[in-house]
C-alpha cells in the first residue's frame, strides 16, 4: 500500500527530507506536512493565485504542482520571505493603502506582487493588474492592491 | 479564544466617540500580511477527521430501517 516516494526539499532555507505521497500536491505538503499555513488553497486548480508559492525563483501554483516533482528544488513560502524581511516593504505598503480585508489572498498576491518588483522594471498601472491577474481578491477590488504595489515598484501611490 | 482585536477606544481618547472619522490601526493585518493568520482551514486539532466513513461488516445486508423496493430490471 505504501506508495511513498523519498524526496528532498529546501523549505525557506532548511532542508527537509520526507517520504511523500506521489499525488499530494505541493502546497498540502507545505500545510499539512510542514506547518506552513501561509500558503492557501482557495480553488485547488490554479485559478484563484492564493497557494502561489515560488521554486527555485519561479512562482508557481502550489496546487498545480505536486510536492514530490519539487524533489531537489529550493522552495520559499510566505512564512520564508516574511521572515527574511524580503517582503518588508510590500507588507509595509499593503498594510497602509489597506490593501486587505480578509486577508486570504494576501500571501498569494504578496508572492506575485514581489515577483514583479523583482523584475525592476517600471510598470504601469496596467502591468500590474496584468501580473496579478492570475490571483484573486473578493475583498478590496484590487485597487489598493494596486496602489501599494505601485508604491513599491514607482515609489508613488 | 483570540481577544478582540479592535481598540475599545480610539487610541489616545478617555471616551469612546467610536470609530466615525478615525483612521482605526488594524492589530490583525501584520499577521495577516505574513501569512501567519489562523483561517479554518489553517486550524489542526486531534484527531481531527473532515469525514469518517462506517461500512456495513455484511455484504447485502437488509437495511433495519427500509427495505429497499426491488430494483426493476435494466
Amino acid at each position: 500500500m505504501e506508495h511513498a516516494v523519498e524526496a528532498t526539499l529546501t523549505v525557506n532555507g532548511k532542508q527537509v527530507r520526507r517520504r511523500i505521497e506521489p499525488r499530494m500536491h505541493l502546497v498540502d505538503f507545505l500545510r499539512e506536512e510542514l506547518g506552513l499555513t501561509g500558503s492557501h488553497l482557495g480553488c485547488e486548480h490554479g485559478v484563484c493565485g492564493a497557494c502561489t508559492v515560488r521554486v527555485n525563483g519561479q512562482i508557481v501554483r502550489g496546487c498545480l504542482m505536486l510536492a514530490v516533482q519539487a524533489d531537489g528544488c529550493a522552495v520559499e513560502t510566505i512564512e520564508g520571505l516574511s521572515d527574511s524581511k524580503e517582503l518588508g516593504k510590500l507588507q509595509k505598503a499593503f498594510h497602509e493603502k489597506n490593501a486587505l480585508q480578509c486577508g486570504f489572498c494576501t500571501p498569494g498576491m504578496l508572492m506575485a506582487a514581489q515577483d514583479l518588483v523583482l523584475q525592476k522594471q517600471k510598470v504601469d498601472r496596467e502591468k500590474i493588474r496584468a501580473h496579478i491577474s492570475g490571483n484573486y481578491c473578493r475583498c478590496t477590488g484590487y485597487q489598493a492592491i494596486v496602489d501599494a504595489i505601485d508604491e513599491v515598484i514607482n515609489g508613488k501611490g | 479564544m483570540a481577544k478582540a482585536e479592535l481598540p475599545l477606544h480610539a487610541p489616545g481618547t478617555q471616551i469612546d466617540r467610536g470609530y466615525i472619522g478615525q483612521s482605526v490601526p488594524r492589530p490583525n493585518a501584520q499577521r495577516l500580511l505574513q501569512g501567519r493568520g489562523a483561517f479554518t482551514d489553517d486550524l489542526r486539532f486531534p484527531r481531527l477527521a473532515h469525514a469518517a466513513f462506517f461500512r456495513s461488516p455484511y455484504a447485502h445486508a437488509p437495511s433495519a430501517r427500509k427495505r429497499h423496493a426491488p430494483c426493476a430490471a435494466a
